[in-house]
């Protein structure tokens, strides 16, 4: 038997969390479904002033299911509710699997062909016919695109850490670190590519998140070091935050 | 099978648990005693891998228990005092949880459950304290894993329960396995545990068999307060005392008596049974 991972004991350990992970899927699929649902019931009695917000909101609150799942779905870090768990012969490998599987694959999988689904069957309710300028193509280019996915898997994984960093509150602390983030590395993003290319960036593209982004705005080719930046910024997010997961995992104490 | 060497572990610097502990357990029902917050739950929990020394050494199976490697675990089970069921039966619970676990015996769990008067089916949320303590104890014995550790196995069972969790755990016991109880409850344990254990702050005041311990220690009823004891409490019919055996005289181990002359005479103890 194999102590970094065995497919076996895998599998087990897969349907042991079968159960609490399907009601999970089941909680986010339903949460998309009656967002929809409420917009429907807002196009056909007439509430057009919420239908845009509505229709907006969806794509939003899928994204923002994928990036807080691992903090809300999973149960709190204690001695009731870990000590057998973490008793469990199961290697490392084998649980940061089983949390990767579940919230990097199956549930972003899950929530973008409830995407698809919406986009597709949305056509059939005639809605253009209503409101002729009105088209949302939720898969269009824009939601799938390199950068957005990049951001959508690093907040997760940040989101990852602060389950097993935060015993306690971890929602808000994970919230509160967003913030400060979302607020430093573009201005830390604006200032380098300043200074590398001795652009004077308009102030208004503070917004912009990857070095990139500013130089882009302007003119290619990027600069080279612009794009260093860019690849290690992608780098550490999401992929260095999941190792920083994986080894925190290790060492979990309860 | 377990080897715990200058082990120091403190939660908070300022509050050392245990410092340079070391500690031999092999075969046997250890009985595993303290006083409240020296670290009775702590070392079990060093010992399953949950808590990892800040310095030394923990041995589990030739095996580092910080490491928590899967082959060890397979061979070790600890129940906590308290626990978080799932929203599952106990023999589904059993089904899902015994994949790992290559020794689990069906057969055993369910005489377990009959033994213990646990439903099988009805599901563990939905029950008494008691109820599901008795269905985890049922479980752990049929896995017989070579260690199994147990933190105040008797609390919250009634009576009748804390005879047959005796009689099923003397049962599935053999030599060729560990079983540590951790309890304050010794009087549910006895003629049961055989070494024990007391555990000091920072220290170890007693790991001795219950044949060793009666060489050095005599354990008595008198009708009038002996004039030297270890230690001494007034019982229905006289004085329970417990004195040094120096004529090497044969007595029945008290293990309430036992553990109060520790405590309460740590270094001669100590000094003793060196």
């Amino acid at each position: 038997m194999n102590t970094t991972f065995d497919i076996h004991r895998f599998v087990s350990y897969l349907k042991l969390r079968q159960k609490a992970s399907l009601q999970h899927y089941l909680i986010a699929a339903g949460i998309i479904g009656g967002l929809y649902l409420v917009t429907l019931i807002l196009i056909y009695g007439g509430n057009w002033i919420f239908v845009n917000t509505f229709f907006n909101l969806i794509p939003a609150v899928a994204i923002l299911i994928v990036i807080v799942s691992p903090c809300i779905m999973e149960k709190n870090l204690n001695k009731n509710t870990s000590v057998i768990s973490f008793m469990l012969p199961v290697s490392n490998t084998e649980r940061f699997l089983s949390l990767f599987l579940k919230y990097i694959v199956i549930l972003p999988l899950i929530s973008l062909f409830l995407l698809y689904i919406v986009d597709f069957i949305t056509v059939y309710f005639k809605i253009d016919e209503n409101i002729p300028h009105y088209t949302h193509k939720y898969l269009s280019k824009g939601l799938l695109n390199n950068e957005l996915l990049y951001l959508i898997f690093g907040a997760q994984a940040l989101s990852l850490l602060g389950y097993l960093y935060f015993r306690k509150y971890a929602i808000f602390k994970i919230a509160l670190i967003a913030i400060i983030i979302m607020f430093f590395v573009p201005i830390l993003s604006f200032s380098s590519a300043k200074i590398i290319t001795g652009i004077e960036f308009n102030k208004d593209f503070a917004t912009l998140l990857f070095p990139s982004d500013y130089v882009n705005r302007y003119s290619p080719p990027v600069h080279w070091v612009v794009n260093i930046s860019d690849s290690i910024l992608k780098i550490i997010s999401p992929f260095l935050l999941w190792i920083i997961a994986f080894f925190k995992l290790k060492e979990i104490e309860i | 099978m377990i080897e715990i060497r200058d082990l120091i572990f403190h939660y908070k610097k300022s509050r050392t648990v245990f410092y340079d502990l070391s500690l031999d357990i092999g075969t046997g029902i250890y009985g595993l005693l303290g006083e409240n917050g020296v670290g009775k739950t702590t070392l079990l929990h060093i010992i399953s891998g949950l808590r990892f020394p800040k310095s030394g050494s923990c041995k589990v199976l030739g095996y580092d228990s910080f490491r928590r490697n899967p082959q060890m675990l397979s061979q070790l089970f600890f129940l906590p005092e308290e626990f978080d069921t799932p929203d599952v039966s106990i023999d589904n619970y059993a089904k899902l949880h015994a994949a790992f676990y290559p020794n689990f015996d069906d057969v055993q769990f369910n005489y377990n459950l009959k033994e213990l008067k646990v439903d099988k089916d009805k599901k563990m949320n939905e029950q008494s304290l008691g109820q599901r303590k008795k269905a985890m104890i049922a479980f752990a014995l049929a896995l017989n894993t070579p260690i199994l550790l147990l933190d105040e196995p008797t609390n919250g069972l009634d009576i009748p329960s804390k005879s047959q969790f005796r009689k099923l755990l003397a049962s599935v016991y053999d030599h060729t396995k560990c079983i540590i109880i951790s309890s304050h409850q010794v009087r549910d344990l006895e003629n049961l545990i055989d070494p024990i254990i007391i555990l000091d702050r920072n220290d170890i005041i007693l790991n001795h068999s219950l044949q060793e311990i009666s060489e050095k220690l005599l354990f008595t009823y008198t009708t009038s307060k002996p004039d030297e004891s270890l230690y001494c409490e007034q019982a229905l019919q006289g004085y329970s005392s417990v004195q040094i055996n120096e004529d090497g005289k044969e007595s029945i181990v008290n293990i309430e008596s036992l553990f109060s002359a520790a405590v309460n005479n740590k270094v001669k103890i100590k000094n003793l049974f060196k």
